[in-house]
């Protein structure tokens, strides 16, 4: 049924959500889908309140994050074809502009103690978007630095984009993770 | 002699859509099928689509779950029914970038693609809008434009600015800006060749779902459709209702006012107006027009 599906070590085996584009977290992929155990004890929904607390601060960096890397995408494609710079110009908001709001966002949220790993992981894909966004922002008006560097910015974006996936797991996003620019479910394919 | 085949080829479908979504401002009327199709055209050496529909995975999945899309089959399967693998496919056009009509390029190793660079760079601005204007980027997937990247960098994305005669012989790419969404196009075949035809088709992408669109109560009778013209602009217009109904004055004006040239790929009784083989997987393939030497595939 599925002749053209990614493959998982696919760079684009990636999920959005329409959720991510209005700021909540992404569907998770099927790998990843684990049935959530109902709490059946007091501790259990403390637990649970404050990882919804914690999926409720970060919604909304994690939504801009997304958006960020199509955003840049689309502008990869036009500094490739042609000349970015116009559509650049026009945005009302630069990449650059809203990974550093999302930047300054993330450093005021008070995580709770059991999202912080969770949190580096978030904050480590921002930080690489953003020295991303700065390389894209020098170079918008000259197409030839394009064509050479679009290589390896696709790989970065492609990079920041399987960092966010890992992290897109509503109830058991706290995954293990480790930061070698990469977490456990990364990892394993 | 006309060089192009053009087949319509189902691929899913929404059992239940409203039909207020269908024919802007029509409320309470219930609800209809709408189908999920593209198109191939096939002739003159070139196997092209118009539209490549969406991969029922990842986000895409994820849209179709919203919208409630059922029965989708791969371009494999589909395009199977016409002898044609997806490797075969040369070129693509792409009318817009919503998530049903430029979802599946992957599928397709060996196409070009043609987009509307505006599509690409009004979409980019949207993504930069404040959160409360989410709605400027209703069904967009973002992984479509990551994808469209690595096309772009294998030189298989041809980013078209404004329109394009004879982009394949007798084949032109017609523009209706600002209107379904920031970038749409429609597919104007041309199948006698001629500056002016008197034999061609229109491929409307989503300026028009249904013959509603363009007639006031469409009959069909011995496959044609009859009725008055009277404009209705279809339920989701990104931009200006009024340059819809423009698009759809448009189209017509290109094929003489003769409403079966239009081809509304949403519209479910297109198996009425053309010659039609519905395949065990309960999808249709309506066969628009054959060129000569093509055999039937219904």
């Amino acid at each position: 049924m599925f002749d053209a599906m990614r493959s998982q070590d696919s760079p684009y085996s990636l999920s959005f959500s329409q959720d991510c584009m209005e700021g909540r977290l992404a569907p998770f992929g099927d790998e990843a889908v684990q049935p959530i155990p109902v709490p059946s004890d007091h501790s259990l929904v403390l637990v649970t309140d404050e990882l919804n607390r914690y999926v409720a601060l970060i919604e909304h960096p994690y939504g801009q994050l997304n958006r960020v890397i199509a955003q840049m995408a689309g502008l990869l494609i036009l500094g490739h074809a042609r000349n970015g710079f116009s559509t650049y110009a026009q945005l009302a908001k630069t990449p650059e502009q809203a990974l550093i709001e999302t930047l300054d966002l993330l450093n005021q949220l008070k995580v709770p103690p059991m999202g912080l790993t969770h949190f580096k992981h978030l904050s480590l894909a921002a930080r690489n978007l953003l020295d991303l966004s700065r390389a894209l922002h020098r170079n918008i008006n000259n197409a030839a630095v394009f064509k050479t560097r679009a290589p390896g910015w696709l790989s970065e974006l492609n990079k920041a984009n399987a960092l966010l996936r890992c992290i897109a797991i509503p109830h058991s996003g706290l995954m293990p993770v480790d930061l070698q620019n990469t977490c456990f479910c990364c990892s394993q394919q | 002699m006309s060089p192009y085949s053009i087949w319509i080829l189902e691929y899913a479908h929404i059992p239940d859509f409203p039909v207020s979504g269908i024919k802007y401002g029509i409320h309470n009327e219930g609800v209809r099928k709408l189908p999920y199709c593209y198109v191939l055209i096939k002739g003159n050496g070139r196997t092209i689509m118009v539209d490549v529909g969406y991969n029922h995975r990842d986000y895409g999945q994820a849209l179709a779950g919203q919208f409630g899309v059922t029965n989708w089959h791969s371009a494999r399967e589909v395009l199977a029914q016409c002898d044609v693998t997806p490797e075969d496919i040369d070129t693509v056009f792409v009318t817009h970038a919503h998530f049903d009509h430029f979802g599946n390029t992957d599928a397709f190793p060996n196409a070009r693609f043609y987009l509307q660079e505006r599509e690409l760079s009004k979409w980019i601005w949207a993504m930069a809008l404040p959160d409360r204007l989410n709605w400027t980027r209703t069904g967009l997937d973002p992984s479509d434009i990551l994808r469209a990247v690595e096309l772009a960098r294998q030189g298989r994305l041809i980013c078209v600015d404004g329109e394009m005669e004879d982009v394949a012989p007798g084949i032109d790419l017609r523009v209706a800006f600002d209107s379904h969404t920031f970038g749409c196009m429609w597919v104007h075949v041309r199948n006698d060749l001629a500056a002016v035809a008197h034999n061609s088709w229109v491929l409307a992408g989503d300026l028009v779902y249904v013959y509603d669109n363009m007639v006031a109560n469409p009959q069909i009778i011995n496959s044609d459709i009859t009725g008055t013209l009277d404009y209705r602009p279809v339920g989701l217009a990104q931009n200006s209702n009024t340059n819809l109904v423009l698009a759809t004055e448009e189209m017509l004006k290109a094929v003489d006012y003769e409403v079966k040239r239009v081809i509304p790929v949403h519209e479910d009784r297109l198996s009425e107006v053309f010659p039609t083989r519905v395949t065990d997987k309960n999808l249709r393939i309506m066969q628009v027009c054959l060129a000569e030497g093509e055999q039937s595939r219904v």
